[in-house]
């Protein structure tokens, strides 16, 4: 198999935005087509900002593989945010970014899992909407009714779980099913 | 991995508006192309306004990378006097015969113009909501962006810190590419 430089989920910027819930863990899938070594990994968000002066957020990703229905931790990366420069009623669009993998690892290709937690911080939580910026516009409301490909938690969390059953992940609506836009560069 | 006939840059044609590039502007963007394929035309729509002659060159340029180097392994090009015209152009003249292999690629793209008025536009991948600037660049290495120099041809070899990770929403946009199909 050849050696990937770039892997990303989307060829272009999307468009569409998903809230980011502080304690919630997002699942996505991954075909990656070819090996590639997990180096520095980039995910798209926008912030609004109403009336804070510094904000401060950081991400938890993880990559799971799967056996039969269980999701297994593979690696991890934190990936964070901040600023003290942001002035109010504004709307920004950031590469959030991480090189600080808990492993050293080159993927395989096949189907891999994202699962991702974040947290802020700041001097005034309300006054900030974090998003993801990625794909699906619709709002299912029904379960994804075939193999899984994403879900969340129902739980609260603020770590990445080593192992997981994607049977007690929901998958109905929006914020369940939400591809967020990733770039690997190997 | 399987042979493939064609590839597009991106999908669905129907996200899309017409855009006009800057003049001599080297703009380029990563690809991941999922099989080989013979590099035999490629295709671009391009659409010209105006009821007189507007004389133009389409350029297309395909690299390479390793390490920090940009190659350019082929082009194309397409040279005209169109006007009030809009239509697919197949370009047949590719600068060299090419099995293009499975993995990532960047697409690089210039247009020469002879006068402001009338302009070339190209259909991109962009509409209103997508036009957004990117006020923190991309962490790591290059994968979208503008060469720092004008030219009106490729470099054969550019290093990427010659490329300008900038994703703004201006009129020259690096971060919007025209269509552009390679065939077998």
């Amino acid at each position: 198999m050849a050696q990937l430089n770039f892997v990303q989920n989307y060829n272009f910027h999307p468009t569409d935005t998903v809230g980011v819930t502080n304690g919630t863990l997002l699942f996505f899938a991954q075909n990656i087509e070819d090996s590639i070594s997990l180096a520095t990994i980039n995910l798209l968000n926008r912030i609004t900002i109403s009336s804070l002066a510094n904000i401060s957020f950081t991400y938890s990703l993880g990559l799971y593989s799967m056996t039969g229905n269980t999701l297994s931790l593979a690696n991890s990366v934190s990936l964070s945010y901040n600023s003290n420069n942001l002035i109010g009623n504004e709307t920004i669009n950031i590469y959030v970014s991480g090189t600080a993998t808990s492993a050293t690892q080159n993927i395989t290709p096949g189907t891999w899992y994202w699962g991702i937690v974040g947290t802020s911080s700041g001097s005034v939580l309300a006054s900030a909407d974090y998003s993801f910026l990625g794909g699906l516009s619709a709002n299912p409301q029904n379960a994804f009714p075939s193999f899984f490909i994403g879900g969340r938690m129902t739980d609260s969390t603020n770590n990445l779980p080593s192992s997981y059953a994607t049977s007690d992940l929901d998958t109905t609506g929006k914020d369940a099913m939400f591809v967020p836009y990733i770039l690997l560069s190997g | 991995m399987a042979r493939i006939n064609y590839f597009y840059n991106w999908f669905p044609f129907q996200d899309c508006q017409l855009r006009q590039f800057s003049n001599n502007e080297l703009n380029m963007h990563l690809v991941y192309i999922p099989g080989s394929l013979s590099f035999n035309s490629l295709v671009v729509p391009i659409s010209v306004g105006a009821t007189i002659n507007h004389t133009y060159t389409i350029s297309f340029g395909l690299y390479s990378i390793s390490g920090s180097t940009l190659s350019l392994a082929n082009s194309a090009s397409y040279a005209s006097n169109d006007f009030n015209n809009s239509f697919w152009k197949n370009i047949t003249d590719i600068s060299a015969t090419q099995d293009i292999t499975p993995g990532n690629w960047f697409f690089a793209y210039i247009i020469t113009e002879s006068s402001n008025n009338p302009r070339v536009n190209n259909i991109i991948f962009q509409n209103a909501t997508r036009d957004y600037s990117i006020d923190v660049n991309v962490g790591g290495p290059f994968v979208r962006g503008r060469y720092s120099v004008t030219t009106n041809g490729f470099p054969a070899s550019i290093a990427t810190s010659d490329m300008s990770k900038i994703e703004d929403s201006s009129a020259t946009n690096p971060k919007a590419a025209p269509l552009l199909i390679i065939s077998a």
